[in-house]
């Protein structure tokens, strides 16, 4: 099918964007801006994920985190060593504190809860559309972060996990992002994602043809679950310590920035968004901190990194609703633009 | 083919249908008229459960379809033209032509099918990777008849295609139903245009506030007068 062909030529585009970054990191930066790029990756699966599901079902979703926080804390529960749970959570349920996974096993096993998990709310979940869904998915993230807080047994509570194995490199994030892209971007054109963004953009017309909305909209849940799933267990196993405050709402509203920035409706949004939001967001927290610049010290300014981001969103939505990339791919624009034009200017 | 036996729909406490029966046979076209308000869309959309059957019998090819799932009862063979020209309006004209195909496996069928009605309508193929809002009003009502044909319909109901539309492309949508006829398409026409749809009906039903109050031959219709003014607004012949 062509239009498969012409969207892996899209997803290459934007994965060579990706590869890139990460070469470059590799090669020339210091480990403090290696470790910048890793939560780039990390950020940038979130992003993907959450555009699968927003970006198709037009449903706008605050409980993407929950999926990464249940990956993360699933992977670091089974993979830290016997020796480090005797002392760290010596009390875990189901007989875990004295069990030690291997870590291929403990990532598989994590992403198999999350999607379970998905499933199950999933099932409930796509029965609303509009405003009363996206409050569920917000309920579900405060769900997951008050049972992680208070299953103190198995999450250690508000205290960090610590002594996960450091095992995720810069390499396996790129290659994990590249991979995502790849999947959010033939997901998005192929028949299913063709039929759930029609749906969402005229659900009467949609139901006419048939379309199985409920099902499809499970679907992409399904899916943008797995790929937090996949940033959750690449954030754990890299940072080595979790704990529930790193998948709340600050997180849910980078991410959310992130994609709102680039743009929900395309997998070149998700992924310049993040591009451009990262840039952003590591030179507000430089001038944070009160730099000196050519001579001048400049105050110490907490909070300015909220500002940015606040501002940011503000702006985006006066000046471009839609993003900065617009409701098409990157590799589309140029394309649609000259179609549209040969169509002539009757618009209706 | 479709057969309907004293069906309501009721929205809740509302009710939009109070008992209608009527029949369409195969070759046939049926118009379907009434003023504003009378239950049409609400009928037509219950034939394929898009809204709620709360009584009553719906036949296809004697097979009783009544509360099936939409994608099953267009699997079937039957599929309805929204109100309004629900075009895909961000989407380009053969995503549009695609998902008229939702529910169709045969991808040759598909292809094939796709083929011959940009042949049909040669203003698609033009068009075909433009975005369908770039369309003018009369062309996104072909699309939406295209879209619905897209599905193999033996049997295609239309709501309102004229809807809105300037006098000269209202004669262009009828021209192009009297070649679906030709074609042997079985159609089902909701329409306030009473006297365009009598020309191109074989039958036809009139219903207000949701009950029947005139089922015929579309010539009698037409001579009747009393039905024709009471309830249409026209004058008889």
């Amino acid at each position: 099918m062509s239009n498969l062909v012409q969207s892996a030529k899209g997803a290459l585009l934007l994965g060579a964007i990706v590869a890139l970054i990460a070469v470059a990191a590799t090669l020339f930066a210091e480990p403090f801006y290696q470790r910048i790029v890793f939560i780039f990756m990390v950020n940038l699966i979130a992003v993907i994920g959450l555009q699968v599901f927003m970006g198709n079902a037009g449903i706008t979703n605050y409980g993407h985190i929950a999926f990464m926080g249940i990956a993360a804390y699933t992977v670091a529960i089974l993979v830290t060593p016997i020796a480090i749970k005797k002392t760290a959570l010596a009390n875990a349920p189901f007989g875990l504190a004295g069990m030690e996974f291997g870590i291929w096993t403990s990532v598989a096993i994590a992403l198999l809860v999350t999607v379970v998990i998905a499933f199950l709310v999933g099932s409930m979940l796509v029965r609303q559309t509009g405003t009363p869904a996206s409050i569920a998915t917000l309920a579900l993230l405060v769900i997951v972060h008050v049972v992680i807080m208070n299953w103190v047994d198995l999450t250690r509570g508000p205290r960090a996990i610590y002594g996960v194995p450091v095992k995720a490199t810069l390499g396996w994030a790129a290659f994990c992002a590249i991979a995502a892209i790849f999947v959010a971007r033939l997901f998005r054109d192929s028949r299913w994602g063709l039929q759930l963004r029609a749906a969402s953009e005229n659900i009467a017309a949609a139901s006419a043809m048939g379309v199985r909305i409920k099902r499809l909209r499970l679907a992409a849940w399904v899916l943008s679950a797995a790929l937090l799933g996949v940033a959750g267990v690449l954030f754990s196993l890299f940072v080595g310590t979790i704990s529930p405050r790193s998948f709340y709402f600050d997180l849910t509203f980078l991410t959310l920035a992130m994609l709102v920035v680039g743009g929900v409706y395309s997998v070149s949004g998700a992924v310049i968004g993040s591009v451009v939001m990262t840039v952003g967001f590591e030179i507000t927290r430089y001038l944070e901190n009160g730099p000196s610049l050519a001579g001048i010290k400049l105050p110490e300014m907490f909070g300015l990194t909220g500002v940015f981001l606040g501002v940011t969103i503000v702006l985006c939505m006066i000046l471009r609703p839609h993003g900065l990339v617009g409701g098409d791919e990157i590799d589309e624009i140029w394309r649609r633009r000259s179609q549209d034009r040969a169509a002539g200017g009757d618009v209706s | 083919m479709l057969q309907l036996e004293n069906v309501h729909v009721s929205y809740g406490p509302i009710k939009a249908v109070r008992g209608v029966s009527l029949e369409v046979k195969g070759g046939e076209i049926v118009a379907l008229l009434g003023p504003n308000g009378a239950g049409k869309t609400s009928l037509v959309s219950s034939v394929v459960g898009l809204a709620p059957t709360s009584a009553g019998k719906i036949r296809l090819d004697g097979a009783d379809i009544t509360g099936e799932p939409t994608e099953r009862i267009v699997t079937r063979g039957i599929t309805l033209t929204p109100e309004g020209r629900r075009v895909f309006a961000d989407l380009t004209v053969g995503e549009n032509l695609q998902l008229g195909a939702a529910c169709r496996k045969d991808r040759d069928g598909v292809a094939e099918d796709l083929e011959t009605y940009l042949e049909l309508f040669p203003i698609l193929r033009k068009r075909y990777a433009a975005r369908a809002r770039m369309l003018s009003g009369g062309e996104q009502q072909m699309l939406a008849i295209a879209r619905s044909l897209m599905s193999r319909p033996k049997m295609l109901m239309l709501d309102e295609p004229s809807l809105g539309l300037a006098p000269r492309v209202v004669d262009q949508i009828f021209e192009l139903l009297h070649g679906l006829r030709s074609k042997g398409l079985t159609m089902l026409l909701v329409e306030q245009n009473a006297n365009e749809a009598l020309d191109l009906a074989d039958s036809a039903y009139v219903i207000a506030s949701g009950s029947l109050v005139f089922g015929g031959k579309a010539a009698d219709l037409k001579a009747s007068g009393e039905v024709m003014e009471m309830y249409l607004g026209l004058e008889g012949h």
